[in-house]
């Protein structure tokens, strides 16, 4: 089970919103990053929040830096939409890309993705909004947008056309610390069929806890707790030794 | 500074391989790129598909001089995750491929098991057996190391294996030796944080003498 | 009407500011009791510098004391807090601007504000929520005031119909409730959020915490303008009487004079940031975004609670080239949140868009069809901003 840094990125600072909206800036992603794999974080996530709004990416240069001096996993999300925007984050130095509104518009860019650069490479990001009791659904572009999907269907969808991992996040409850969206994980946890990764509403050790006594084998990605200082890195990996 | 060759044959991370290898202190180089450079030290990366991996090997005519590097023992051909699959004799992932054959022995998939989660991700425990000629390692023995697969290497002679991990209560080969000079490990040492680039240091460091 | 006729009074040259997006046409507010021939003064852009007041007012918000502003704040708000009874009224909707302001007024600064409501035309499920989640999570008492729905919904039809500005009830009736109930409470403070100068009003009236009465009182009833019709018309027009238009009356300015009521604005003593009230309703009062992002902008915090609300900033595009995405992007980028590059660029990807989500339903609301819709709208295409090529009508000036 992994503890994974969420760095969600607009332009030159790290922000944190809640439910998706919102560009509270916390920081500069380099002096971030940098502290949080000095204080054992296992994994990275960087997702850049306006790339998909404004048709760019341009966080290559960042991942091209900090893998200078950072040696754990970094997955690149936010605006990939095409194979060469997979080549590029590779060459930049990610490790994986976190693929959402690509897929949800063309499931079988998927395929392809996997074909070229492997399973392990691709990593499809959901994040999830809760429409009625026991339904939600997957949104696009950080949020703002519907799919009118079932997420059961898509998750079944995604496992079929190709993934390394698949990341969910509750849109819920993303940015509220009020804990992890439970009955969601519940929903999709006996269909998932690869590594899961549940992100949004941690804020505090509990809200781990409770996800690892209820579910095997799923890792969580974390951003609130580390950008606000709510929790070391230190004591949440204690809860895995 | 010396040199380390990063075998580039077209899959794998070489990025993160050439920034921790530079981190370290080393001049790593590409194959594709420096065809004059010297170096007694060649590194096989790996992320992907056997069988695709064996293809451009063949392609750019790899696998030959790979063998022929093997053969001066002052020379160390280091093997990262698929990059170590590839020593042994076939893999069954995908369709039947021929791998390099320097190590006997077969690559099939950790799991049928359709409830099993693959491929295996994390950070986990990684134990190194009790081995004189690896004594350098024994610092290493139950540290945790990352892992991203869903094949794995299993060598026929027990003493190919001097490192293995758990998958669903079941062992696995997770670092393998051959004739001292040909190693391989199922972890990436180079995503491994500190620990990991301690590894890779050391290993190169006592493979070379 | 010469090509170039500007309908709204507003300049025949479309000039943008060059920090923000706004164009001189974005209007300042008018008093909407009085508002008979929808003619408007635009925001300023200074010549030289091609910045408009609202940028200016932004620079110098940089060098406020803001230290001093609160201690004035707490000072003001010592003479007024009660241990029995309520001190200050907040109108709002529990939209993150009220919802920080009746909070923090509360919980921070220990006064005891009754909030009271004028209900949007149509709540959405999320507007209704956020207002709920107000009062039982934010933990704070309140009035919701409903007008009558028939009433209201002719003076939306007759605004619409005459101004293009179906919004209109509901900004006057949200400027009245505050002292209507605050005089039949005694209350004599009551605080709104922040300054509409903020954005482009006279520069001058920033520096006074206090909203001009003339928005909300007046002198003479047979003055009153409603939907750009005369009151004395609509009662003998339609089947209403005087009694049916109590809360569009403004309260007379003697009352409230005599009951020393006045409205502040709590902007002018704490630096007003709208995304960080976002933040602080999300943590405070379970204020939720919208599910998805707002029709005509990227947004998804602002002014969500009523169904009629994407045709007021649809409209504002038709009428003065400025719809929701030109709206939010100037404020963010203000607050620097985005810069204008990217506002430009949200502009042009969502400012014209059309709000499909509740059309039938505003069009069951005004009790039109769409072609009726349709003609109304393209009567108040002003010349200077609009011509038709090709059966489409194009805006001839964009910030891009």
């Amino acid at each position: 089970m992994r503890t994974i840094a969420r760095i969600d990125i607009k332009n030159q600072d790290v922000i944190k919103g809640i439910n998706l909206e919102g560009l509270r800036k916390i920081g500069n992603p380099e002096n971030i990053v940098k502290e949080y794999y000095l204080n054992g974080i296992d994994e990275i996530l960087i997702i850049d929040s306006v790339a998909s709004l404004y048709g760019r990416n341009n966080l290559f240069d960042l991942i091209k830096n900090i893998t200078k001096e950072i040696f754990v996993p970094i997955t690149l999300g936010g605006g990939i939409r095409s194979l060469k925007d997979i080549e590029n984050a590779l060459n930049s130095g990610a490790d994986k890309v976190a693929i959402n509104s690509k897929a949800l518009e063309d499931p079988d860019f998927l395929s392809k993705a996997v074909s070229s650069f492997g399973e392990s490479t691709i990593l499809v990001n959901i994040e999830a909004k809760k429409i009625s009791e026991e339904r939600w659904e997957p949104y696009k572009f950080c949020g703002r947008e519907k799919t009118n999907l079932n997420l059961i269907d898509w998750i079944n969808t995604i496992q079929d056309k190709g993934c390394g991992e698949i990341l969910l996040t509750s849109i819920d409850k993303e940015g509220t610390e009020t804990g992890f969206d439970i009955d969601l994980i519940t929903n999709v946890h006996e269909i998932i069929k690869k590594p899961l990764i549940v992100s949004g509403g941690c804020g505090n050790l509990n809200h781990i806890q409770e996800v690892k006594k209820r579910f095997k084998d799923v890792s969580v990605a974390v951003a609130s707790v580390l950008h606000y200082k709510i929790l070391k890195i230190s004591e949440i990996k204690k809860l895995f030794l | 500074m010396k040199n380390v060759i990063i075998v580039d044959y077209g899959m794998g991370n070489i990025k993160s391989l050439y920034n921790s290898l530079k981190f370290l202190g080393y001049n790593p180089v590409f194959y594709s790129e420096e065809k004059n450079i010297n170096s007694n030290i060649y590194i096989l990366p790996g992320v992907g598909a056997f069988n695709q991996a064996m293809k451009l090997i063949e392609e750019k005519k790899i696998s030959n001089n790979l063998k022929n590097f093997v053969k001066n023992k002052n020379n160390l051909l280091l093997g990262i995750c698929l990059g170590m699959q590839l020593f042994f004799e076939e893999s069954s992932e995908n369709l039947e491929t021929t791998g390099l054959g320097m190590i006997k022995g077969k690559v099939k998939k950790l799991s049928d098991n359709k409830n099993h989660i693959l491929p295996n991700v994390g950070w986990f425990e990684t134990s190194i057996k009790n081995d004189q000629a690896f004594g350098y390692l024994k610092k290493f023995d139950k540290q945790k190391f990352y892992y991203v697969h869903s094949y794995i290497a299993e060598p026929i002679d027990k003493k190919n294996q001097v490192a293995s991990s758990l998958y669903n209560g079941n062992n696995f080969c997770a670092m393998t030796v051959k004739n001292s000079n040909i190693i391989g490990t199922q972890f990436h040492p180079e995503k491994s944080s500190e620990i990991g680039l301690e590894f890779l240091d050391m290993l190169i460091k006592n493979s070379i003498n | 009407m010469s090509k170039n006729f500007s309908m709204f009074g507003l300049p025949e040259d479309v000039i943008f500011c060059s920090k923000c997006v706004m164009s001189n046409q974005r209007p300042k507010s008018v008093v909407e009791f009085k508002n008979s021939s929808n003619q408007k003064s635009g925001l300023t852009i200074d010549a030289n510098s091609s910045i408009c007041d609202a940028c200016n007012y932004n620079e110098t918000k940089k060098k406020i004391d803001w230290e001093k502003r609160e201690s004035e704040l707490i000072e003001l708000l010592d003479k007024y807090r009660k241990t029995n009874g309520y001190d200050c009224l907040v109108p709002g909707s529990g939209g993150k601007d009220s919802a920080y302001t009746a909070h923090i007024l509360k919980y921070k600064y220990g006064m005891n504000p009754l909030t009271v409501t004028w209900a949007p035309h149509s709540y959405t499920d999320i507007g209704w929520k956020n207002f709920d989640n107000w009062i039982k999570v934010g933990g704070l008492d309140n009035i919701l005031f409903t007008p009558n729905g028939r009433v209201h919904s002719l003076l939306t039809k007759l605004a619409f119909k005459n101004l293009l500005h179906p919004f209109q009830p509901f900004i006057m009736g949200q400027k009245i409730i505050g002292p209507l109930i605050a005089s039949k409470f005694n209350i004599p403070l009551i605080f709104y959020g922040e300054n509409q100068a903020e954005y482009g009003n006279a520069v001058e009236e920033n520096s006074n915490p206090k909203m001009d009465t003339k928005f909300f009182s007046q002198k003479n009833n047979s003055e009153i303008i409603l939907g750009g019709e005369k009151l004395s018309s609509i009662i003998k027009n339609y089947d209403f009487n005087l009694n049916d238009f109590e809360p569009y009356i403004p309260p007379p300015l003697d009352d409230l004079n005599s009951k020393k009521i006045e409205q502040r604005f709590l902007g002018y003593y704490l630096k007003w940031d709208p995304q960080e009230c976002y933040y602080y309703a999300a943590k405070n009062t379970g204020f939720r975004p919208n599910t998805e992002r707002t029709e005509g902008s990227y947004s998804k915090y602002s002014s969500i609670d009523d169904k009629i609300d994407t045709f007021h900033y649809y409209l504002t595009f038709i009428k003065f080239g400025l719809g929701r995405a030109s709206y939010d992007a100037a404020q963010e980028i203000r607050n620097e949140k985005i810069t204008r590059e990217e506002g430009v660029s949200l502009i042009k990807k969502y400012d014209n868009e059309f709000p499909k989500k509740y059309f039938t339903h505003f069009l069951e609301y005004i009790e039109m069809n769409e072609g009726d819709f349709s003609s109304t709208v393209d009567k108040f295409r002003s010349p200077h901003l609009w011509r038709k090529k090709n059966k489409e009508w194009k805006l001839l000036h964009q910030v891009y």
